[in-house]
C-alpha cells in the first residue's frame, strides 16, 4: 500500500492551509494565523477538550467540533468565524463566567489573563445568569507559594494535568464531582511539589496565583529583563520582572531545548534575597579584632598591599576559592588577576570537594544536550538526587519515562520519584562503587557476583535486569551525582563509568551550581603546580598561604569538614571575601567586600551543558556594592596592571580569544570521560551504628534561600530523617528535637520520621547555614557513624549545643 | 504507620493483579479499606496509595468523587436518594423534602443521633422503582412519604 502523503490541505475560513498529517485543526489555524480562542489546551500536553471554547464548524459534520481535539484531514472545510461559531464561543464564555466572580480589579492575573482577554475579544459583554454564584472561601493558601481562588477556576484541568503529565508529582487534583468539582490538594493541605509555580504560569484565569507576587505589581508596570537563573547549574532562562528597581517576580523565559516554558520553584520563588535588608553595602575590615566599615579605597589598598607583599615573598602564597556565583567575565578577570599579576596557580571554584575526591578528577557537566534525554531508553542515576539537585532535568527524564524509557537509581536512600523508577538499587552507604563496577563488568560479559551485590544491599535480580537493558538500550545515559563523586568510592564509580562509556553509555557528571562550568572554562582551576580547593585549605592550615581570597562562596558551611576550614582560617593571615551577605566565612574574614548579584550584572554564564548564555542587569543593586569584576579590576590597577575594559563585551571578547568556541548560544560540551582512575573493589565495613548520609535539597536555608521567606518556609526547619524503627528504639517521635553526635561534635535537629530513609541510616539535608552538617563530617572519614538521641527542649538550650529553630 | 490489618493490606496488594493498570484496583481497594475502618480517614487514604504505589492525591480525588466513599465518619446507615431524571419526574423532589423534614438535616449530613447519613445520588439503576432510594445495600420504591417513614423506622431499630 502506498504511504499516505505527509501533509494534508484543508480550508479554514476560506484559506487553504497545508499542514503535516496528524496536526489538529486548532494548530492548523494557528499556523495560518487564524485565532481560535482556547483555555484548556496547552501544546505541552495532549488535548483534552474540556473547556469547549475552541469550537469550529466543519462541513459535513453535524455538530460544532472542538478544534483542539480534531485532527485535520485532506479537504476539510472549516469555519472559525461564522455566526454559529461566534455564537457558540460567546455562549461558552457566558457559561464559563457563570461562577466566575469577575473580580479582575483585585486579581493578580488582570492584564495577562486569557479569560479576560478572550471575554473581551469573543464575549457578549453581558450575562443572563442572575442566580447565586458558587461560593468558596477565598483565597485559600496552599502552602508557602501558592494561593487558590476556587471561584475564579473554570475547570480547564491544566494544573492537574501538569502534575500528572509534566512534573509527575500529582500535586493538584479535582475533588468532588459535577457542579461541586473543585481543584485543590487533598484536604487543602500545603501543596507538595517542586514545580508548582508552573501551574500559576499556565493557569488561564486567576485561580492559582503566587504568594510572593501577590498584589505586588500589574504586568504593565513591569519591565521584563532576560536573565539566567543562578541556582542549580542548569541555567534555566528566566524573565526578571522589574518594578521600581525591584525584582517583583521571576518567570520562565521560553527556551525549547533547555527549560522549555518551565521553571522549578526555587528558580521561580527563590529571588527575594536579591533585596534582603542585610545586603552588604560597605566594605568591612578587621580592626582590633572587629569587622568595621570602611571605604572602598582603604579596603582595596589594604588587599592590594597584602597581595603585593605576598608576591614579593614568592609565588604561590595566595589561594583563590570560588567562582561559581560569578559571570564568565568576572571569572576571566579573576584568573587574569591571580595568575598573571599575583602569580599564583592556586585557583579553584570547587570548594565543596573532599581532598582527592573524584569530583576533582573529571570535568563537570552534561556530555550531551539536556533536550536529548527524552530520546534515551535507559537512564541510570548514580548518587544523583535529580529532583533535589537539578529539577528541570527531571522533567526531561519524565518525558523519557513516558516514552517507555526505564529509569534506574543507585542511591543510599529511596528517591522521591520512586514511582517512576523501574529498578531501585538502594545500597549500603559507600557501596555505590562496587555496585556500579559489577554492572559495568556484567555489561561487558562478566557474570555479576550475587553475593557481593547482596552484601552491598542491592537485589541481584534488579542488577541483572538493568544489565540486560543496558545492553539493548538506545542512547543509554548515566548521571553521576555529587553524592557518588564525593563518596568514598568516587574513583571506583568513575572507573566503572568509563567502562560503561566504552560500552555505549553517555556519562553525565551532575556536579556544580550556578556558573560552575563557566568558572572552570575561564580557568578558575588549579594551574601548573596549583592546589585544588581542599588542598589549599589543608596547606593554609599549615601556614602555607598569606592570603585566601574567597568569592561568592561560604567555605565555613560548604566545605565538607568544618574543622579543616577553621584551621585554614586560623593559620592564614589575610582572608578576603566577596559576598552579598555577612556569611559564616565573612564573619571570620579580615576583609569583606560587598558584591553584586547576577541580577545586577551584564555578562555571560555557562550551564551544565556548557551552553553560553547572556544575562542582563535588571536592577542596580544596593548603593555601595560593586560587581566582582569591577572589584578585581580595581585590584589589578592597584597592583600595576594597565588594563582597560570598556564593558563586559570587551572582557568577553578577550575571554573568547583565550577559550576557543566561546560564543553566545554555543555549547562548550565537556569531553567524554578519559582518565586512569583506580578501582577499589572493597565494600565498606558494616557498621552497627547509624550511618550518616547527607545530600543536597532543593529547598534549604543557605545564605540566599534563608533570605527568601518562601523558600525558607518550603525548606522547613533543619531536620534529620530517621526510619521509624530506628526512631522507636530511641524513643524519638516525629518533630521532636534530636541530638545527632559524632564524638564531641553535635547538632540539634528536628527528627523527621520517614521510610524514605532505610533503617540503620539517617539523612541530613545540607544547606542549612545555621546548623551546618559539615560540623559532623570529616575529610579523613568518608563514612561517618553517628549517635542519635531524643532530647527535651529545655536541655537543648544548654551550653555547647545548637538549637534548631 | 499502617492502620489496616495485615490481611486487608495483603488483599489490597493482590488487587492490581486482576487489572491491566494499577489504577483500576483503586476503587476495589477503597472498598476494602472502608470495610475495615468504616470510612476513609486521611491516613488510610495514604496507606491505600502506598500499597498501590499511586499518588495519595489521586486516591483522595477518586474517593471524593464517589458517593459510596466516606471521607468523614458516616452514620450507622446510608440513605441515598436518587434525583436523576426518572425519579425527578416521579416526585423525587417531594420525597427529598419529606426526608429532610423527618431526618431534620439537608442532604450531605448526618442525623443528630448519628443513625443516618443522608445523601442525594445520581442514578442507582432502578428506574422501574422511581422515585426510589437505597438504604445501605437495599433498594426501595416507588416511595411515598408513608413508605419512607416505615423504612426509616425499620433501619432506626437496626
Amino acid at each position: 500500500m502506498a504511504e499516505p502523503p505527509a501533509t494534508v490541505t484543508l480550508t479554514i475560513d476560506g484559506r487553504a492551509v497545508t499542514v503535516a498529517r496528524g496536526t489538529t485543526v486548532w494548530h492548523a489555524a494557528e499556523q495560518a494565523g487564524i485565532d481560535i480562542p482556547i483555555f484548556c489546551y496547552l501544546d505541552r500536553m495532549p488535548p483534552l477538550g474540556a473547556c469547549r471554547q475552541c469550537f469550529v464548524r466543519v462541513e459535513k459534520m453535524a455538530r460544532l467540533q472542538t478544534s483542539c481535539t480534531l485532527v485535520a484531514e485532506e479537504g476539510m472545510v472549516v469555519s472559525a468565524s461564522t455566526p454559529d461559531v461566534r455564537g457558540a464561543q460567546e455562549r461558552n464564555l457566558e457559561f464559563l463566567l457563570i461562577n466566575h466572580p469577575l473580580d479582575c480589579p483585585i486579581c493578580d492575573k488582570g492584564g495577562e489573563c486569557p479569560l479576560q482577554d478572550q471575554t473581551f475579544a469573543y464575549g457578549s459583554g453581558r450575562s443572563r445568569f442572575v442566580e447565586l454564584k458558587r461560593d468558596f472561601a477565598k483565597p485559600v493558601s496552599l502552602g508557602s507559594v501558592l494561593v487558590l481562588d476556587r471561584e475564579r477556576c473554570i475547570l480547564c484541568w491544566r494544573c492537574v494535568r501538569f502534575g500528572e503529565i509534566v512534573a509527575g508529582d500529582d500535586a493538584l487534583k479535582g475533588f468532588e464531582r459535577g457542579f461541586q468539582t473543585e481543584i485543590n490538594t487533598p484536604f487543602t493541605q500545603p501543596v507538595r511539589s517542586k514545580f508548582i509555580g508552573n501551574t500559576i504560569s499556565i493557569c488561564p484565569v486567576g485561580a492559582l496565583t503566587s504568594r510572593t507576587y501577590r498584589f505586588q505589581a500589574r504586568p504593565w508596570d513591569n519591565d521584563a529583563v532576560p536573565s539566567v537563573c543562578n541556582h542549580c547549574g542548569l541555567g534555566c532562562t528566566v524573565w526578571l520582572d522589574v518594578r521600581d528597581q525591584t525584582v517583583a517576580r521571576v518567570r520562565p523565559r521560553e527556551t525549547p531545548d533547555l527549560n522549555d516554558i518551565w521553571l522549578c520553584d526555587l528558580g521561580q520563588f527563590g529571588f527575594e534575597w536579591l533585596h534582603a535588608k542585610d545586603r552588604l553595602t560597605r566594605p568591612l575590615v578587621r580592626k582590633n579584632g572587629q569587622l568595621v566599615e570602611t571605604t572602598w579605597d582603604e579596603a582595596l589598598d589594604l588587599v592590594a598591599a597584602r597581595l603585593a607583599e605576598s608576591r614579593q615573598r614568592g609565588a604561590g602564597r595566595v589561594g583563590v576559592l570560588g567562582g561559581a556565583r560569578l559571570t564568565n567575565e568576572d571569572n576571566f578577570l579573576l584568573r587574569r588577576v591571580f595568575r598573571e599579576i599575583v602569580g599564583t596557580p592556586h585557583l579553584d571554584h570547587r570548594l565543596d570537594a573532599r581532598p582527592g575526591s573524584a569530583s576533582l578528577q573529571v570535568a563537570w557537566g552534561l556530555r550531551g544536550p539536556l533536550a536529548a534525554i527524552p530520546e534515551s531508553s535507559l537512564l541510570l542515576l548514580v548518587g544523583c538526587d535529580i529532583t533535589e539537585e537539578y529539577p528541570i532535568a527531571w522533567l526531561r527524564m519524565k518525558q523519557a519515562v513516558d516514552h517507555g524509557a526505564q529509569l534506574y537509581a543507585i542511591h543510599p536512600k529511596p528517591l522521591e520519584i520512586h514511582r517512576f523508577i523501574t529498578g531501585r538499587l538502594i545500597h549500603s552507604p559507600g557501596a555505590e562503587g562496587v555496585v556500579l563496577a559489577q554492572i559495568a563488568n556484567a555489561v561487558r560479559g562478566q557474570k555479576p557476583d550475587a553475593k557481593v551485590l547482596q552484601e552491598a544491599g542491592v537485589d541481584p535480580a534488579v542488577v541483572a535486569g538493568l544489565v540486560a537493558r543496558l545492553r539493548a538500550a538506545a542512547r543509554p545515559m548515566v548521571f553521576i551525582g555529587k553524592n557518588a563523586l564525593e563518596g568514598p568510592a568516587g574513583t571506583t564509580v568513575l572507573h566503572a563509568a568509563q567502562r560503561l562509556q566504552a560500552a555505549g553509555c553517555m556519562i553525565h557528571i551532575m556536579r556544580g551550581k550556578g556558573n560552575a562550568v563557566g568558572a572552570a572554562l575561564m580557568g578558575v582551576l588549579p594551574g601548573p603546580g596549583g592546589w585544588t580547593a581542599p588542598e589549599m585549605i589543608q596547606q593554609a592550615a599549615r601556614g602555607a598561604l598569606d592570603v585566601l581570597y574567597v568569592l561568592g562562596g561560604d567555605p565555613a558551611t560548604e566545605v565538607g569538614d568544618a574543622h579543616a576550614w577553621a584551621a585554614a582560617r586560623e593559620h592564614t593571615p589575610l582572608v578576603v571575601v566577596h559576598d552579598l551577605f555577612l556569611t559564616a566565612t565573612g564573619r571570620d574574614a579580615d576583609v569583606v567586600l560587598p558584591a553584586l548579584t547576577y541580577a545586577e550584572k551584564h555578562g555571560t554564564v555557562c550551564n551544565l551543558e556548557g551552553r553560553v548564555q547572556q544575562i542582563e542587569a535588571a536592577v542596580r543593586g544596593p548603593a555601595g556594592a560593586r560587581g566582582d569584576g569591577a572589584i578585581l579590576l580595581e585590584l589589578a590597577a592597584r597592583l600595576g596592571a594597565e588594563w582597560s575594559y570598556g564593558g563586559w563585551e570587551e572582557i568577553f571578547a578577550d575571554a573568547r580569544a583565550a577559550v576557543p568556541g566561546l560564543e553566545i548560544g554555543a555549547f562548550r560540551t565537556p569531553p567524554p570521560l578519559q582518565g586512569d582512575w583506580p578501582a577499589n573493589g572493597a565494600l565498606p565495613a558494616r557498621s552497627a551504628d547509624l550511618v550518616l548520609i547527607t545530600g543536597e535539597v532543593l529547598f534549604d536555608r543557605g545564605s540566599m534561600t534563608a533570605r527568601s521567606p518562601a523558600i525558607a518556609d518550603l525548606a522547613g526547619p533543619p531536620s534529620v530523617w530517621v526510619h521509624p524503627a530506628d526512631a522507636a528504639s530511641r524513643g524519638l517521635v516525629d518533630g521532636a528535637l534530636a541530638q545527632l553526635s559524632v564524638g564531641a561534635a553535635g547538632l540539634v535537629l528536628r527528627a523527621r520520621l520517614t521510610e524514605e530513609v532505610p533503617p540503620g541510616r539517617v539523612y541530613v539535608p545540607r544547606g542549612y547555614d545555621a546548623v551546618p552538617v559539615n560540623r559532623l563530617l570529616s575529610w579523613d572519614q568518608p563514612l561517618v557513624t553517628v549517635s542519635l538521641r531524643a532530647i527535651d527542649a529545655a536541655a537543648a538550650a544548654g551550653p555547647g549545643s545548637e538549637v534548631a529553630p | 504507620m499502617p492502620v489496616l490489618r495485615d490481611e486487608a493490606r495483603d488483599e489490597i496488594r493482590r488487587l492490581p493483579d486482576h487489572y491491566e493498570h494499577r489504577q483500576s484496583a483503586l476503587i476495589p481497594a477503597l472498598f476494602v479499606a472502608q470495610r475495615e475502618i468504616g470510612w476513609l480517614p486521611p491516613d488510610t487514604l495514604r496507606e491505600v496509595a502506598d500499597l498501590l504505589d499511586l499518588p495519595s492525591s489521586e486516591v483522595t480525588s477518586v474517593a471524593s468523587f464517589y458517593r459510596f466513599f466516606f471521607l468523614e465518619p458516616p452514620g450507622r446507615h446510608l440513605v441515598l436518594l436518587c434525583t436523576n431524571l426518572a425519579c425527578a419526574l416521579n416526585g423525587a423532589e417531594h420525597i427529598r423534602h419529606h426526608l429532610e423534614a423527618r431526618l431534620e438535616i439537608p442532604p450531605g449530613q448526618i442525623t443528630a443521633d448519628g443513625i443516618f447519613t443522608f445523601r442525594e445520588s445520581e442514578c442507582l439503576a432502578a428506574c422501574y422503582l422511581a422515585p426510589m432510594m437505597m438504604v445501605d445495600c437495599d433498594r426501595f420504591g416507588p416511595l411515598t412519604p408513608k413508605s419512607v417513614d416505615e423504612i426509616l423506622e425499620r433501619y432506626r431499630a437496626r
